[in-house]
């Protein structure tokens, strides 16, 4: 009984009145864009949804644009022009203009690191253009920027043609002296009315600094030992012939020396085992053949991986995190060359080693 | 109170549970201010300071099979001085259980709830905690096994991060020097304190005195195993210039990641920790009741818990930013090597000297 006195007063006080955020009073937005017209002037675009129905699907409901000097005041901004309290915590994917993106991004996120219910698990992306106009765009056939835009990155991550990335993860990159941060690229089609993955805006310092194609992306990241799902090349096979593989296994070695002159050298050994998913040619089960393609594929890869890492140093952008490796081994010796002119200037070498071990259910 | 008896695993879940606390959650980035990313190394340095702290527990405790810290105290270095004693500690487990408190209503008001007023959950707190500390040893040590199968959730944190991580972020091990890990190693040892309860559990755990040992040593071991974890993990995640602005690293990398059912793990996390750093308020709340229960001869210490519960309300309420928090925790980190460590060895000595020793009865 008297335990049962206590508990009373307890179940009131837990109730927790104060902090209730109830749905039907929040405006959540799923889709958010960021542009900086002008030094000092942040533009900041939301996409706010309707509820869809069993018969109706969800759509976008209003599309509206806050200025301001910080997110935070935009941000507020926009919130003067809805009904009901603006609420981000939903927030899925966060899109930043390529101009924009040129200037430091760190700035624009962080009012969202800062807020406890910021959703760090919202997808980042680099338009081509102003974000703005991607909520302007028709999309067709499809009623809800923010779900297409979350899909069609998740879907990118998987075939691995766009690094994995949200919020929290371009974070640590963004800070770190070693490592540098990249982001999927999207850019929009005109004739098809759709959006389309573009590839990869490589960053340095902070600040995008070039770009590789999706299928260049998709050479880093098995160069980083980090293919998603799936993982595939189409790539010239012989005179006219073109070959279409999947990567089933890639082991990649990294190993990063540094000369007595400060002259650094890296060496990314790789293996790759891959299936045929497309050759029109046949006969792969004559062993010639099987090692005739697995000699091309190997330089047709070494090319594509000796041009991305070309793109990478151009852009000054150490996505595969090289410095770090150096750091790790010798703290000192890194403080003492600079980096940032160091990387264009290293030395990296590709060496890849293929091996066909599949080829579908006809030879 | 002597006849109520505590099984072994049952030592074991009080220690763990009194350790593993508030400390999850801050405790990596409280060791990376001073000792970089070898902030982990501080922590298992601090895990061997314990496992010393123990040993020398364990040969003061043995001399006296039967009695607890505050029984033979008088018998070894006199009646005054031991009353003296009773006092510090006591105010030092006041102290500790205030900073337990203001910790947990900083960080859920931080985190969760911003616009909770923070006398709610201090009243909540100290409510459920009077419930349960106003029983005997049995029933809290009870509670503490059926809790610890929470310590399943915090694991979690350790399955959905490990994609994530990089280690080449902690390497080269070491190369903050030994001064740097020397003095974090301070600092984490305010999250290890909780296996001096030893000197009172002691005599009333069912168990040999060696396996008495090897269950205490166990559970620092086990505390210390689970926080360098917490810390190597977040300091692969986060790069080493990230983290210095990141003050609670384990919450915020589980915020990162997403499940298909539930989207804010961070949530759930935050509902087990919570548990965690309750216990350890609990505990810390109970020995200073018990402490003062002795001191006004009160024949049990209910009464005692009952004023010090009300008393600790507005004492965490006082401590309101984590500014103020880090000026009272460092005083509070000052003095625990001495209750810790220097205490009991003097006291150790003492009765080694004076050959104050007893037999079982």
């Amino acid at each position: 009984m008297k335990g049962l006195l206590l508990m009373l007063p307890l179940l009131l006080l837990t109730a927790g009145c104060w902090d209730e955020r109830q749905l039907k009073d929040a405006h959540l937005t799923f889709a958010t864009g960021v542009d900086v017209p002008k030094e000092g002037k942040v533009d900041v675009t939301m996409a706010f949804p309707e509820a869809g129905t069993e018969m109706t699907p969800a759509t976008t409901k209003q599309v509206l644009t806050g200025s301001g000097h910080t997110f935070r005041q935009s941000a507020a901004s926009v919130d003067k022009k809805i009904g009901g309290g603006l609420d981000m915590s939903k927030l899925r994917v966060l899109m930043i203009g390529s101009e924009t993106a040129k200037q430091d991004i760190y700035p624009l996120l962080d009012a969202l690191y800062r807020n406890p219910s910021s959703p760090l698990n919202a997808k980042v992306v680099v338009t081509e253009g102003e974000a703005s106009s991607y909520f302007q765009h028709e999309i067709k056939g499809e009623e809800l920027f923010s779900r297409y835009y979350r899909q069609l990155i998740e879907s990118g991550e998987d075939r691995s043609i766009i690094p994995l990335t949200n919020l929290q993860l371009v974070c640590s990159p963004l800070f770190d002296k070693g490592t540098d941060a990249m982001l999927p690229i999207i850019a929009y089609e005109e004739n098809d009315q759709s959006a389309k993955i573009k590839g990869t805006a490589l960053f340095h310092d902070r600040k995008m600094t070039g770009e590789i194609s999706a299928n260049e992306t998709s050479a880093l990241l098995m160069m980083m030992n980090k293919k998603q799902k799936e993982l595939s090349f189409t790539l010239p096979a012989g005179e006219q012939d073109h070959m279409t593989v999947e990567v089933k296994k890639v082991k990649t070695k990294l190993k990063v020396d540094v000369a007595a002159d400060q002259k650094v050298k890296t060496d990314i050994d790789m293996n790759v085992q891959i299936s045929v998913l497309e050759y029109p040619p046949d006969n792969l089960d004559q062993e010639e053949k099987i090692k005739t393609l697995n000699e091309t594929t190997e330089k047709e890869l070494e090319r594509l991986m000796g041009r991305t890492v070309r793109k990478l140093q151009e852009a000054n952008c150490d996505a595969m995190g090289i410095g770090r490796r150096i750091i790790a081994k010798d703290p000192d010796q890194f403080e003492k060359m600079d980096w940032s002119n160091a990387y264009p200037e290293s030395d990296i070498n590709v060496k890849v080693n293929v091996e066909i071990i599949g080829n579908g259910i006809i030879l | 109170m002597k006849t109520r008896m505590i099984e072994p695993h049952q030592l074991f879940f009080i220690i763990v549970q009194t350790q593993i606390g508030i400390g999850i959650l801050s405790l990596p980035f409280v060791v990376h201010e001073i000792a970089g990313k070898d902030g982990w190394l501080s922590i298992l340095l601090a895990g061997l300071f314990v496992q010393i702290g123990t040993l020398v527990m364990v040969a003061l405790a043995a001399r006296f099979p039967d009695k607890t810290l505050y029984d033979y105290m008088p018998i070894v270095i006199g009646k005054w001085l031991s009353r003296l004693m009773i006092v510090l500690f006591t105010l030092f487990f006041f102290f500790t259980s205030i900073q337990v408190l203001s910790n947990f209503l900083i960080f859920t008001s931080i985190w969760v709830f911003p616009r909770t007023p923070p006398l709610v959950f201090a009243v909540i707190t100290a409510g459920i905690t009077v419930y349960l500390i106003r029983e005997n040893i049995q029933v809290i040590a009870r509670f503490y096994v059926l809790a610890s199968f929470l310590l399943v959730g915090i694991l979690m944190v350790f399955v959905f991060m490990v994609q994530y991580l990089n280690w080449y972020n902690i390497l080269p091990v070491g190369s903050e020097g030994a001064k740097a890990i020397l003095k974090g190693s301070g600092q984490a040892l305010f999250s290890l304190s909780g296996f001096e309860f030893l000197l009172w559990l002691f005599p009333l755990t069912k168990a040999p005195v060696k396996t008495k040992w090897k269950i205490a040593a166990g559970a620092s071991l086990f505390s210390t195993i689970i926080y360098t974890a917490l810390a190597l993990f977040s300091y692969a995640f986060f790069s080493d210039e990230e983290l210095k602005i990141v003050p609670e690293p384990v919450i915020y990398m589980v915020k990162a990641v997403e499940l298909t059912i539930i989207e804010r793990i961070d949530l759930v996390f935050l509902s087990l920790w919570a548990v965690f750093a309750i216990t350890s308020f609990m505990s810390y709340l109970y020995m200073a009741a018990s402490g003062a229960a002795i001191l006004v001869k009160a024949s049990n210490h209910r009464s005692s818990v009952y004023t010090l519960a009300v008393l600790s309300i507005p004492a965490a309420l006082l401590i309101k930013s984590p500014l103020d928090l880090d000026a009272y925790g460092g005083k509070i980190n000052l003095a625990s090597p001495v209750f810790l460590f220097a205490i009991p060895f003097v006291i150790w000595v003492v009765a080694l000297l004076r050959k104050k020793k007893e037999e079982t009865s």
